[in-house]
């Protein structure tokens, strides 16, 4: 038994270090000077730490825009993906409606349908729309997400039809019964779905670049392309800008991290 | 709940202070050309300092640049933007990218400006520009219009260390691609890396016409991608694969200059605009105390019999319709952009081809000649540069190119892979003639359509597992 022990822990413990590799990497590729970026064969501990990498990362795109925008961006489709998810995963986990079945599948069909394909034609809808250059186009495209209605669905679904009936004796209305029990009763699902909405948003690119014309309505993805020059790339830089620009995301993770494997582990539990 | 509505209020309160100051900004009278690039970094603040200075200088004319990713990106912006009728003034396009902007009816004839008595270019003017850059720019399925002008132009280099040469015995670096073989493999025995390929369409082009050939017949109707110089390109990577006299570089990455820069290869084939990139690579390194290549460049190898060449790329500026004033003002900028004084100033910051021959008699540019001397190699090279087709469709024979590269390095014998390639794009081409359209999203949409029936069918069968 003590030898499995052993051996588990070795296999995760190698696990857990290729998963931290990139992040070392990183974090000392952030604190190298260029050259050292540059050198065969290549070096994994810096010669001289330059924290000063950092504060000219941060100074040679505007971050400070960049991430009023991300933030703002991000919190707002979180918060948008949070509401419509929770209405269609209820109406789909709970409710009966005529061909229900049908309507969801075409919504998980919509999950196969690739970026590349609606990306045109939904900036065409943005530019028509006169929603160009605004907050707007960042943000209404990605307010409802299929694969979080999928998520809630599977939650609603699993929760006692007993709860339900107590609080409709009770005299809880549907809407009722949603915001107050069983919303509060899916709060794992609800981080991971707000964990992913957020990552999603927080690591957009092509999307920003198409729908927005002003550097005052980019995002920090943005900032770290410019580090890739066409001839040369700035690995040091990019680096340190790619450290505070995870930080907030892998904090974010941390923070939720219980939840979010709960959430996670519960989305094959069937009611 | 109440705490949720009051969040999602919150947040759209704070979108809209977010987004206010933009909304009360103030500009001035001019005229607005707006410009969208792809340059980014050092070349992204030359090309900022070169319009503050068109602007300082124009009472009726403004030009805002903007940066809008890469060619990938900006040619889906352009898509977008056509199809709303809100096109920018300028963008920054390659010729396949030009010809389809023009099929959707979006492109200005530059012709119409440079001949205008008013604000054209005089003859002695336009005898000024390399008559290559103006070639290029001109469609010869389209009338011979002048669609583009030239931008960012650059011819293919190849780069050696010197120093590796001179320790096998090579005084110069070779002239043909059996000395370029022979250099690899002395430099392979003295253990040391022989060519850093890195999967390239426009190299692979280049090494075509270095073997005597063409890239398409004579009247665009086929490519000549299967015939013997193409052939035999293939077979030359093919050998240098399997004799392990070259290796493959990570696509986009620039190991290749990182090794060379480093002394560990011999060889480089890169676009001119390298040159500055590697030269800084090397001082660094030299300051930083590590050991670093002797190096130079040089117009690459050629078969026994055939004249020295190479291909010139680079993008070039498009204008696009819009009103008569705003493309007037844009004109203006061209002609400021492509005058002695700006092109010599641009070509030393960027590491680009200045446009005009008088650009070399400048002050600007003769001394940065003085200073750093293997930057007028690639002008030499100009002459012997030929462009790469520019018919529709060519952009995905490009990467066509590049499959059969890919394929003959992970093994695929030479013959069989040209065989495949020529076959794939003489089958594009007639298809792009016969009228199939790329690109156009509409097409797409109707596959779409036809795939989300069949799913939808599929999900009407299984409804009752999917509830």
């Amino acid at each position: 038994m003590k030898v499995r022990n052993l051996f588990s822990h070795i296999v995760l413990a190698i696990g857990a270090l290729l998963m931290a590799f990139p992040f070392l990497w990183m974090i000392a590729t952030s604190l190298m000077a260029k050259v050292e970026t540059e050198t065969v064969p290549i070096t994994l501990w810096p010669s001289k730490l330059l924290f000063a990498n950092y504060v000219d990362a941060w100074r040679r795109a505007a971050f400070a825009r960049y991430f009023i925008n991300t933030v703002a961006v991000s919190a707002a489709v979180t918060l948008a993906v949070l509401f419509t998810s929770i209405l269609a995963g209820y109406a789909f986990g709970r409710l009966r409606f005529r061909h229900k079945g049908l309507i969801f599948g075409v919504f998980m069909a919509t999950m196969m349908v690739p970026f590349e394909v609606i990306l045109i034609p939904n900036s065409l809808i943005i530019q028509r729309m006169g929603l160009q250059n605004t907050y707007a186009a960042l943000i209404l495209p990605w307010a409802a997400n299929v694969f979080s209605i999928f998520l809630l669905k599977q939650f609603f679904q699993s929760l006692p039809q007993d709860y339900h009936d107590a609080a409709r004796v009770d005299g809880c209305t549907e809407w009722q019964f949603l915001w107050r029990i069983a919303v509060p009763m899916v709060q794992p699902a609800l981080v991971t779905v707000a964990i992913f909405a957020f990552l999603g948003s927080w690591n957009s690119l092509l999307w920003p670049l198409i729908v927005t014309d002003d550097a005052s309505m980019r995002v920090v993805q943005v900032g770290l392309s410019t580090f890739l020059e066409q001839e040369q790339s700035f690995l040091n830089y990019l680096m340190a800008a790619s450290v505070f620009v995870t930080a907030p995301v892998v904090v974010l993770y941390l923070l939720a991290q219980r939840r979010f494997i709960e959430g996670v582990a519960g989305v094959g539990i069937k009611g | 709940m109440k705490g949720f509505a009051k969040t999602l209020l919150l947040a759209a309160a704070a979108l809209a202070a977010l987004a206010a100051p933009g909304c009360g900004r103030k500009g001035d009278d001019r005229v607005v050309v707006s410009f969208w690039h792809t340059q980014r970094g050092t070349n992204q603040e030359a090309l900022a300092k070169i319009i503050a200075g068109f602007n300082g200088s124009q009472e009726r004319y403004r030009v805002v640049a903007q940066y809008v990713g890469g060619y990938d990106q900006i040619y889906r912006k352009m898509v977008v933007s056509i199809r709303a009728n809100k096109p920018p003034a300028l963008v920054v396009a390659y010729e396949s990218m030009v010809v389809d902007y023009h099929k959707a009816g979006a492109v200005v004839d530059l012709d119409r400006y440079l001949t205008d008595p008013e604000c054209g270019f005089t003859a002695e003017s336009l005898a000024d520009i390399y008559p290559q850059f103006i070639e290029r720019n001109r469609f010869r399925r389209y009338g011979n219009k002048l669609l583009s002008f030239p931008f960012t132009k650059s011819v293919l280099m190849m780069y050696y260390n010197k120093g590796l040469l001179r320790q096998l015995g090579y005084e110069r670096p070779p002239e043909t691609w059996d000395e370029f073989v022979s250099i690899c493999r002395a430099a392979k025995e003295a253990g040391k890396r022989g060519y850093a390929l890195s999967v390239d369409a426009s190299t692979i082009d280049a090494m075509v016409y270095s073997f005597g050939g063409q890239l398409l017949s004579d009247d665009d109707s086929r490519t000549l991608l299967g015939g013997e110089p193409a052939r035999a390109v293939y077979r030359l990577i093919e050998l240098m694969m399997r004799d392990r006299l070259a290796y493959m570089i990570l696509e986009k990455s620039d190991d290749d200059r990182i090794d060379l820069a480093n002394g560990r290869s011999a060889f480089m084939i890169r676009s001119s605009t390298t040159r500055p990139f590697l030269e800084m690579q090397v001082d660094e390194l030299k300051k930083a105390g590590k050991p670093s290549a002797e190096w130079d460049l040089a117009i690459i190898p050629h078969a026994p019999g055939v004249a020295p060449v190479t291909v010139m790329f680079g993008a070039n500026i498009c204008m696009l319709k819009t009103t008569p004033e705003v493309q007037r003002g844009a004109w203006e900028f061209i002609k400021h952009f492509t005058s002695a004084e700006v092109t010599a100033e641009w070509a030393t910051k960027s590491g680009y081809l200045p446009v005009r021959k008088s650009a070399v008699e400048t002050a600007t540019l003769r001394e940065f000649f003085a200073k750093s001397p293997l930057a007028r190699t690639p002008l030499d090279a100009l002459p012997h540069a030929a462009g790469e087709p520019t018919v529709e469709g060519w952009q995905q024979v490009r990467s066509y190119i590049e499959d059969a590269e890919r394929a003959v390095v992970s093994g695929t014998a030479a013959d069989a892979a040209a065989d495949v390639l020529a076959g794939k794009a003489d089958r594009l081409l007639a298809e792009v003639r016969g009228g199939r359209e790329l690109s156009v999203p509409v097409n797409f949409s109707i596959g779409f359509a036809v795939f989300a029936c069949g799913v939808a069918g599929i999900v009407w069968r299984l409804r009752r597992h999917l509830g």
